[in-house]
């Protein structure tokens, strides 16, 4: 086997168009993502206001009005949300990302946002994507605990207004209660990287408003910035509380991250009136995002791609055209192992090839587009990278298989491109479910690898697949690339080991 | 007999004979209808969008143009890879009268093939989206079968071609051709859709030779087509 590898590698070697090809397909990877990467860029007056990353590295929006204290030991404090209204944007059509953020109110109509928040909050400071923990009564999700941007709790369904936070060290744990005697634990948490002295006590939020129609295309309906207000009463706090009143904060505010409106307090007694607009939750993508995510800076792999089909089908093809195949197969006569050998050598090559190519491109996408690339774990990037190179791996096997298989490259070309690109391009005219099934079956399924943001149930967006969301996980994904590229090589060696050479 | 009607003759009985030029010229059709009428089936009808009823009919197009490039791809390189271009080119030394013929014979066949597929697409579009809510009532008429868009699909194949046989000509090689020519084909549509800043979209799409329109295609075919005869003209086959 030895041998036969390195007979491949010679092979591929010492053909000077081939290996110009591989450099080729690299090259025009890098080109093409950064082309496409600077037409990502968003134009914003006075500068973008940079993604905000959580304690974990995800991009999270972090944008509500806070009235707070410092707490620099263990305590407690409970409140009871009164009442919990909103303003909602005038209706109007959105197509796409830019929404503005300042759609004027006046012309609005009150409603709450379903995920509209106002309740309790410990953060460990006031600076957007701070490590945190709240519980909070909801426009239409009942009561819930949250921390740290991605967790989220189900307390009971609404009509328990009253809420309680106690912490202890790095341990939060929230309660409900419908009366306030009576108390409920909803869960305990630790939140990593909580300091000694933290902020705590009343906030309120509400998301942007997108309803969206299930065409993928087109977000209608009222989009914008929406407005909550809370009244808080029995406001009590026990425990290590430092000297000094309430102070009100508009944490992220109108030219934060996230498009918000101005909120506000008013007190009178133990009573407070907060109002506040934006999200304490992971950023999502399409509609409802408000930065680029990571695949955006690779759109040059389908380049890549086109150049490693051609190289696959004809690493194989070549050789039928020169009567090469003759010799190979005398020189090694047991044919199975010819074919894994070429695909060894042809796969590993473009794996390189694409790796180069992939992490060139990611780094002079983030150079182009900065601050507005959510920023993700270096695993995920990791992953990102990887797997986009195992897409081209992927496809320069199926080509290679299925010009054994043809023993033509046109046809195998065409099969395997039009496989790969056609699905990208008829899907975002389908339904979502037409589009999600065609993500599972065809190859292109491979492209899940690229999906960096998780679908969140505590955040209403369009999770369809023109905004980003696969119906397959990573790996699934980038099986069915796999599946389709080993049944490819498995029926042209038994096709090459049938028939006459 | 003047000589370019034999050498249409001749280039008529090479394509017709191979197996290759029957079974991609049908498998454009059936897959361009096919395609066409699974899109037809799946997409209903929805308020405020800018759906078009016949540019869904005829979405099958999007893979059926790679079908027709190799055909027209293939008919060029075949004479290469069989050695069969010094026999033509000895028979006929005025190589643009055999590059006329080879480009006539391709584009009529290409023509009747792509008239089949935009007809089959029309009628099963016409057939299938009343069933989804593209009636009268919404706005909709019934799709005919002679519109604008109809002519100027098959307009767009018999371009394709034009375009696939420029790359060929100048390649020489299949599998680089066919390469080339689906990274034009493709890679153009994919970018406009990737880039999210619209200004992007139109500049990207106004260039494409898929997504601009005849006219644009046009230059590329044109462009393309006469690259490759310069080089059929001044290279040694």
């Amino acid at each position: 086997m030895t041998d036969l590898l390195r007979a491949e590698w010679t092979k591929f070697v010492s053909v000077r168009g081939w290996v110009f090809g591989l450099l080729g397909s690299v090259f025009a990877m890098v080109v093409v993502s950064a082309l496409s990467a600077s037409g990502d860029r968003p134009h914003c007056t006075s500068g973008c206001p940079s993604t905000v990353a959580g304690p974990d590295g995800e991009a999270v929006a972090d944008s509500y009005y806070l009235v707070h204290r410092q707490l620099a030991g263990a305590g407690t404090i409970t409140v009871e949300v009164t009442s919990l209204t909103g303003l909602l944007p005038p209706p109007h059509h959105a197509f796409g990302r830019p929404i503005p953020p300042a759609v004027p109110l006046s012309a609005g109509h009150s409603g709450r946002q379903p995920w509209a928040k106002a309740g309790l909050i410990v953060t460990a400071s006031t600076t957007p994507g701070a490590p945190y923990a709240a519980v909070m009564t909801t426009g239409a999700h009942g009561v819930r605990m949250q921390y740290d941007y991605t967790h989220d709790v189900a307390g009971e369904a609404s009509g328990k207004r009253w809420l309680r936070l106690r912490r202890a060290g790095d341990s939060v744990t929230g309660y409900e209660s419908a009366d306030g005697v009576h108390w409920k634990v909803i869960g305990t948490t630790h939140v990593p990287g909580l300091p000694a002295r933290v902020q705590a006590g009343l906030f309120v939020t509400s998301p942007l408003n997108a309803q969206i129609t299930e065409h993928p295309f087109v977000s209608s309906g009222a989009v914008g910035p929406t407005l909550a207000t809370a009244t808080f009463a029995h406001l009590a706090r026990r425990g290590a509380w430092s000297p000094g009143g309430w102070q009100g904060t508009d944490i992220g505010g109108p030219n934060g991250a996230y498009p918000a409106l101005s909120g506000g307090v008013h007190r009178s007694g133990n009573a407070f009136t907060v109002s506040g607009s934006g999200d304490i939750a992971p950023q999502v993508s399409g509609v409802e995002g408000f930065g680029v995510t990571v695949d955006h800076t690779l759109a040059g792999e389908f380049a890549g791609l086109i150049a490693v089909a051609v190289l696959g089908a004809m690493f194989v093809t070549a050789e039928y055209r020169r009567g090469l195949i003759r010799t190979t197969l005398l020189a090694s006569p047991r044919r199975g192992r010819v074919l894994l050998a070429k695909a060894v050598v042809v796969g590993s090559l473009t794996f390189l090839a694409g790796l180069v190519g992939t992490t060139i491109s990611l780094i002079l996408g983030h150079h182009i587009l900065q601050n507005v690339v959510y920023p993700v774990s270096t695993g995920t990037e990791i992953r990102v990278i990887a797997g986009t190179a195992a897409i081209l791996t992927g496809t320069a096997v199926a080509a290679l298989g299925l010009g054994a298989m043809a023993r033509r490259s046109s046809a195998a070309i065409t099969a395997i491109v039009v496989a790969i690109v056609l699905p990208y391009l008829l899907f975002p005219g389908l339904p979502a479910t037409a589009a999600e099934w065609l993500l599972r079956l065809t190859p292109a399924a491979a492209f899940a690898v690229q999906q960096t943001v998780p679908v969140y149930a505590q955040v209403a967006n369009s999770y369809t697949p023109v905004n980003g969301y696969y119906p397959l996980a990573p790996r699934a994904g980038l099986a069915v690339l796999g599946g389709y590229a080993a049944l490819a090589l498995v029926v042209a060696i038994v096709l090459l080991r049938r028939r006459d050479a | 007999m003047s000589p370019l009607w034999s050498l249409v003759r001749a280039e008529w009985t090479k394509t017709r004979t191979v197996a290759s030029t029957t079974w991609l010229l049908m498998a454009a059709a059936v897959l361009t209808i096919g395609v066409g009428m699974a899109v037809s089936a799946v997409v209903r009808y929805q308020v405020g969008t800018d759906q078009d009823p016949v540019t869904l009919s005829l979405a099958g197009l999007q893979l059926g143009q790679a079908l027709v490039a190799m055909y027209a791809v293939l008919a060029i390189t075949g004479d290469y890879v069989s050695g069969m271009i010094h026999t033509t080119l000895i028979a006929g030394p005025r190589r643009l009268c055999v590059l006329s013929a080879k480009a006539l014979v391709t584009t009529v066949l290409v023509a009747a093939a792509g008239t089949a597929a935009v007809l089959g697409s029309l009628t099963g579009g016409r057939a299938l989206q009343p069933h989804n809510g593209f009636t009268p009532q919404h706005g909709f008429a019934l799709i005919t079968l002679t519109n604008h868009a109809a002519v100027g699909s098959i307009g767009h194949l018999c371009l394709i071609a034009l375009l696939g046989t420029g790359i060929a000509l100048a390649v020489r090689d299949s599998a680089a051709a066919i390469g080339i020519v689906l990274a034009l084909l493709y890679l153009f549509p994919i970018a406009a859709g990737l880039v999210t800043d619209p200004r992007w979209q139109r500049r990207i799409d106004h260039v494409g030779p898929t997504t601009a329109g005849l006219g644009v295609l046009v230059v590329w075919a044109t462009g393309l087509f006469l690259i490759g005869a310069a080089l059929l003209l001044t290279r040694d086959a």
